[in-house]
C-alpha cells in the first residue's frame, strides 16, 4: 500500500427570500379596459416571518494507493439534505388563494455514492497505459412530507422514501391484458396520472484510457448514463406533423390522401362493447363491466397519429409514446497526438513541436433517442449536438 | 486601565447601535418603491367587472371551442374535441376574492361604499353560480377563507350554494338600491347603480328560470322569489345591458384572425336551418355565403347560398368537403372589423325571454308571453340592425322587416310545448358569437336539436350522449381530495363523470 486516506466534510448553506419576495403587490394594469386602469390584489398569501432555505451537506470518502502508485481507488459517500423550502405552495383555488409563499416542512435528501478507479496497467520504458473509470449513483428521496403543502401528496408515488423526480403521465386506458381501448377509432387517454419511472438516471459512468507509445499519444474519453425517463419533444412532433420516417409506408396513409374522404387506419387495440368502469378519485378502477371486442373502427390515419403522439406544446402530458429511456453513451474526445522527436525539431530552430488529431463527440449511441441527443437530461427540439473532428499544430520557439 | 475600560463600553455601545440599526433598516430595504400595496375602490371594481366580463381565454381558438360545443360552429382544419362533445375537467376557483375583499376594504369611509359592496356581492354570486353548474357540489359556506387559515373548504350541497346565491343576489339589490353612482366600471353602465339594480334582477331571473326543474323546493321558493321581482319592477329597458364595447385598443377575439385555422370556423347546420325555416336575416349576419354556392351563380342575398357544416360528422369529411369550399363561413364581419358588436352579457332580450318563459309556465300572471318573446325577439334583431350593414350581404336587417317578422314559424305558437321551444330557440340564437350558457341550458330542456352522432361522439358512456357536467378540477384532486371525495360519494357513489347528473337536473 502506498498511500490511504481518509476525507470527511460538513456544510451548511442558507439561501433567504429574495429581495421584495415577501412583498404584497397590487399589480396594477394600464390600461385595462378603454381608458381604464384596474387593480388586483395578489392571489398568493406571502407572511412576514420567512426562514431561509437551508441545505446541510455530509461527505466521507477514502482514497487508497496500492501498487507503488499504479492503481488507485476513491471512494465517496454523499448526502445533501435540504430543508426548510421557501416555495410557492399551491393551494385549493377555492379558499380564495391559489398559493401561499412560505417554509414548507418537507426534506429532500439527496444520496449518492461515488467511484473512481485509476490503473496503469502497463508501464514500461516507451509503452504506458493509463486507465481511469467512474462510477456514480445517486438519487434524491422525501425524507420527510408536508402533509398539507407538498406537490401531489396525496398521490402514491409522494411520500417518505420515495423519489422526488416520479415521472408521472397520462397513461392509454388498457384493458387487462394492456391493449389500448379506442373509442370510434381513437386511442384514449385516462383522466388520471400514473407512475412512468423516474426523471434521474439510474447511474451515470466515465471511462478514460490514454495509451503512450514513444512519441504517440492516443486518448479516448467515454461518457453515459444508464436509466431515467426523458419526453421527446422532437419524436412528438415528427409524428405529430407526419414527417416521422416510419410513417412514411403506411398503405393507409396513401389511401387516406388518394380516396378523399375515406378512413383507412384501424389502430391495434380493443374497443369496448358494452359494459361501464366507475374509477375513484385517484384513479383506481371501482367496478369494471367492460366487455372489447378487436377493434375495427377506422379513422384516418393522420387522425390516429395526432391522437396517439399528442401535441403538447400548449399544455398537457405526454403519450407515453413519447415517454423514453435516457441511456446513451458518447465518446467524447478521442485524440492522437505525434511529439516530434526534439532532434528533428532542433533541426528547424524549434525547441518543441506536435501534431494531434482531435475527435469530439466522435460517437454517441442511445438506447432509445434516435433523432436527437438526450445528453443534458431534457429534450426540447434541442438542435443536433455536433461532432468536431480537427488537429492540432503546436509549435514552440 | 482607564483607556481599555472606554474602549470596552465604547465598543459596547457601538454595537448597540449597530444592531438597532440593522433592525429598522431591513423593511425599508425591502419594499420595493416601484410598486403599491393600496389602490382606490374605483381600480378593484374595474377589475372585478372586467374578471365577469372579458373574454378570459387563450386565444381566438379558445373562442371558438366554446362555440363548437354548443353548435353553433365547427372547425374545418383541425378536429376539435368539443364539437364532439368532449368534456374535460372544469375549473373553479375564486383567486379573484381577494381583489374584491380590497375593494370592500378600500371603499371604507367612501360614500359609494355601499355600491361596491352590493358590486361584490354580485360577482361572489356570479362565480359560484358558474362553479356549482359547471361541476355540482361545491364548496361555499367554507370557500374563500384562505386568509383565515381554510385550505380545505368543506363541500356544500348544490341546494345550500344555490340559497346562498339567491340571498347574496337580494342583498346586492337592497344595496344597489341605497347605493349611489360609483367610480370605476368600464362598461356602457358607466357605474349608474340603478342600472346595476336592474342587471342584478336580470341575473336573478335567469337563476331561478335555470331552476325550472327544482320550482317546487320550498327552501329556494323559486316562483315567489321570481314574481317578487317582476312586481318591484326593476328590470332593464331596450337600451341597457350589462357587457362591454370593444374599441381600437380591444379588439374582439377573433379580430384579424383570417388564417388557417380560424378562418375554417363554419357555421353549423343546424343554425342555418332553424334560420332558413324563421326566415330570419340574422342569417346574413351570422355568415357568408358558401363559396361553391356562389360559384354556381347563386347571389350573396339568397338564402339558399347559405350551407351549414354538419358539425356530427366525422371530421375527416367536413374536412374535404371544406376544401371544396361548400360552407358557410362565419361572417367577415367578426374577423375583419376590431368592434363587430358589443359583447353583452346579460341583456334586454334575454331578460324577455326570461319572463317570456315563467309566464308560460304559470310563474307569473302579469303580462303576456306573446309580448315578452316578441319583444325579446326584435330586440335581438335590432342588436344586429345595428352592426356594420356593408357586412349584411346586401340584405341588411330593417325596421319594417321586423315588424314584419312573426310569421310562419316565428309566429308565437299556440301549444304551451312549442312555445317553451319557441322561446328556447330564440334564446340560443342570442348566444351565437356571444358568451352564452347554452350548454346549460340545453341540458335542463334538451332543445334545440343538438345533433349528435354516436359513431363520432367523443364523450365516452356507452351510446353517449351530450355530457351533462364538467369533471371536478385538478386542483381539488391534489389541494382538498378527502373533501372532494366526500362530495363526490354523496352525489354519485364515488364517480366523477361527464355524464353524472347534478341535482338541479333531477
Amino acid at each position: 500500500m502506498s498511500l490511504w486516506k481518509f476525507r470527511g466534510s460538513w456544510t451548511t448553506v442558507k439561501i433567504p427570500a429574495d429581495i421584495y419576495a415577501i412583498n404584497n403587490v397590487i399589480s396594477i394594469t394600464n390600461p385595462a379596459w378603454g381608458t381604464f386602469s384596474s387593480a388586483s390584489a395578489p392571489s398568493t398569501i406571502r407572511p412576514t416571518d420567512l426562514f431561509p432555505q437551508a441545505a446541510t451537506s455530509l461527505e466521507i470518502g477514502s482514497n487508497i494507493n496500492v501498487l507503488s502508485n499504479r492503481m488507485s481507488f476513491d471512494f465517496t459517500y454523499y448526502q445533501k439534505k435540504g430543508f426548510d423550502f421557501i416555495k410557492s405552495s399551491s393551494v385549493s383555488p377555492i379558499s380564495g388563494y391559489g398559493s401561499i409563499f412560505m417554509n414548507t416542512l418537507e426534506e429532500r435528501t439527496r444520496k449518492g455514492v461515488e467511484m473512481t478507479l485509476k490503473a496503469t496497467p502497463v508501464k514500461t520504458r516507451d509503452l504506458q497505459w493509463d486507465l481511469m473509470f467512474n462510477w456514480t449513483k445517486d438519487a434524491q428521496y422525501f425524507t420527510k412530507v408536508d402533509p398539507l403543502y407538498t406537490t401531489n401528496v396525496d398521490k402514491p408515488w409522494v411520500g417518505v422514501n420515495k423519489r422526488t423526480d416520479a415521472f408521472v403521465s397520462n397513461d392509454f386506458l388498457r384493458d387487462p391484458g394492456g391493449n389500448i381501448i379506442y373509442l370510434n377509432g381513437i386511442p384514449q387517454y385516462s383522466k388520471y396520472l400514473s407512475l412512468f419511472g423516474y426523471a434521474d438516471p439510474d447511474w451515470m459512468w466515465g471511462l478514460s484510457t490514454s495509451l503512450s507509445y514513444k512519441n504517440f499519444r492516443f486518448n479516448i474519453n467515454l461518457d453515459g448514463r444508464v436509466g431515467g425517463l426523458i419526453t421527446s419533444y422532437t419524436e412528438m412532433y415528427l409524428w405529430n406533423t407526419g414527417n416521422h420516417i416510419l410513417s412514411q409506408d403506411e398503405p393507409a396513409r396513401y389511401k387516406d390522401a388518394t380516396v378523399a374522404g375515406s378512413m383507412n387506419y384501424i389502430g391495434n387495440g380493443v374497443k369496448v362493447t358494452s359494459g361501464t368502469v366507475t374509477f375513484d378519485a385517484i384513479g383506481n378502477i371501482t367496478a369494471d363491466s367492460r366487455v372489447y371486442a378487436p377493434n375495427d373502427v377506422a379513422t384516418t390515419y393522420k387522425t390516429y397519429l395526432q391522437n396517439y403522439h399528442k401535441s403538447i406544446a400548449w399544455g398537457g402530458n405526454p403519450s407515453p409514446a413519447e415517454i423514453l429511456d435516457g441511456t446513451f453513451l458518447k465518446i467524447r474526445e478521442i485524440s492522437l497526438s505525434y511529439d516530434v522527436p526534439s532532434e528533428l525539431v532542433s533541426k528547424v530552430k524549434m525547441k518543441g513541436a506536435s501534431i494531434s488529431f482531435i475527435g469530439q463527440n466522435f460517437f454517441m449511441w442511445a438506447k432509445e433517442f434516435k433523432y436527437s441527443d438526450p445528453d443534458g437530461g431534457t429534450e426540447n427540439f434541442a438542435d443536433p449536438s455536433q461532432r468536431y473532428l480537427g488537429f492540432n499544430l503546436k509549435i514552440d520557439f | 486601565m482607564k483607556s481599555i475600560i472606554h474602549y470596552r463600553i465604547f465598543s459596547a455601545l457601538m454595537i448597540i447601535v449597530f444592531l438597532m440599526g440593522c433592525t429598522d433598516k431591513f423593511d425599508e430595504f425591502n419594499t420595493n418603491p416601484n410598486t403599491v400595496t393600496q389602490a382606490p375602490p374605483s381600480m378593484f371594481a374595474t377589475q372585478v367587472i372586467l374578471n365577469m366580463t372579458k373574454f378570459s381565454g387563450r386565444d381566438a381558438m379558445a373562442y371558438l371551442e366554446g362555440q363548437c360545443l354548443t353548435k353553433y360552429v365547427g372547425l374545418g382544419v383541425t378536429k376539435v374535441a368539443n364539437q364532439y362533445n368532449q368534456m374535460g375537467r372544469g375549473y373553479f376557483g375564486l383567486t379573484s376574492l381577494p381583489t374584491i375583499n380590497s375593494m370592500i376594504s378600500s371603499a371604507e369611509g367612501n360614500p359609494q361604499k355601499d355600491s361596491y359592496l352590493a358590486l361584490a356581492k354580485f360577482a361572489r354570486a356570479n362565480m359560484f353560480w358558474s362553479g356549482t353548474t359547471s361541476l355540482g357540489d361545491i364548496p361555499y359556506s367554507e370557500a374563500g377563507l384562505g386568509a383565515d387559515g381554510n385550505f380545505k373548504p368543506k363541500y356544500d350541497t348544490q341546494e345550500t350554494v344555490i340559497l346562498g346565491i339567491l340571498n347574496e343576489l337580494k342583498e346586492a339589490d337592497a344595496l344597489f338600491a341605497k347605493g349611489i353612482k360609483f367610480d370605476g366600471d368600464p362598461t356602457p353602465l358607466a357605474g349608474d347603480a340603478t342600472k346595476w339594480r336592474k342587471v342584478v334582477n336580470v341575473f336573478t331571473l335567469k337563476v331561478l328560470n335555470a331552476l325550472s326543474k327544482k320550482s317546487d323546493v320550498t327552501s329556494l321558493d323559486v316562483k315567489k322569489r321570481f314574481q317578487d321581482i317582476v312586481n318591484a319592477g326593476n328590470l332593464l329597458d331596450n337600451n341597457t345591458y350589462l357587457g362591454l364595447v370593444y374599441n381600437d385598443v380591444q379588439n374582439h377575439p377573433m379580430y384579424n384572425n383570417r388564417n388557417l385555422y380560424y378562418n375554417s370556423a363554419m357555421v353549423s347546420s343546424m343554425v342555418v336551418n332553424y334560420l332558413k325555416r324563421l326566415n330570419d336575416y340574422r342569417l346574413f349576419y351570422f355568415a357568408d355565403p358558401s363559396p361553391d354556392k356562389i360559384a354556381s351563380g347563386l347571389k350573396e342575398d339568397n338564402m339558399d347560398a347559405y350551407v351549414g357544416m354538419d358539425i356530427e360528422v366525422e371530421f375527416a369529411i367536413n374536412q374535404a368537403n371544406n376544401l371544396k369550399k361548400l360552407y358557410s363561413s362565419l361572417n367577415g364581419r367578426y374577423y375583419d372589423v376590431k368592434a363587430p358588436e358589443p359583447r353583452v352579457i346579460l341583456g334586454y332580450s334575454e331578460q324577455q325571454f326570461a319572463l317570456a318563459e315563467a309566464r308560460v309556465r304559470g310563474w307569473i300572471s302579469t303580462g303576456t308571453a306573446k309580448d315578452y318573446y316578441e319583444s325579446g325577439v326584435k330586440a335581438a334583431l335590432a342588436f344586429y340592425k345595428a352592426t356594420d350593414a356593408t357586412k349584411a350581404h346586401n340584405k341588411p336587417i330593417t325596421d319594417a322587416y321586423i315588424s314584419g317578422y312573426f310569421t310562419g314559424e316565428a309566429a308565437f305558437a299556440a301549444t304551451t310545448d312549442a312555445q317553451l321551444k319557441q322561446i328556447w330557440l330564440q334564446r340560443y340564437l342570442l348566444g351565437y358569437m356571444q358568451p352564452e350558457s347554452e350548454f346549460y341550458n340545453y341540458r335542463l330542456n334538451k332543445y334545440p336539436d343538438f345533433p349528435i352522432n354516436p359513431a363520432t361522439n367523443l364523450n365516452p358512456g356507452i351510446g353517449g350522449g351530450f355530457p351533462m357536467r364538467n369533471m371536478y378540477p385538478d386542483a381539488e384532486y391534489s389541494y382538498n381530495l378527502e373533501n372532494l371525495k366526500s362530495a363526490l360519494t354523496k352525489q354519485w357513489s364515488g364517480s366523477d363523470d361527464t355524464n353524472n347528473i347534478m341535482w338541479i337536473l333531477k
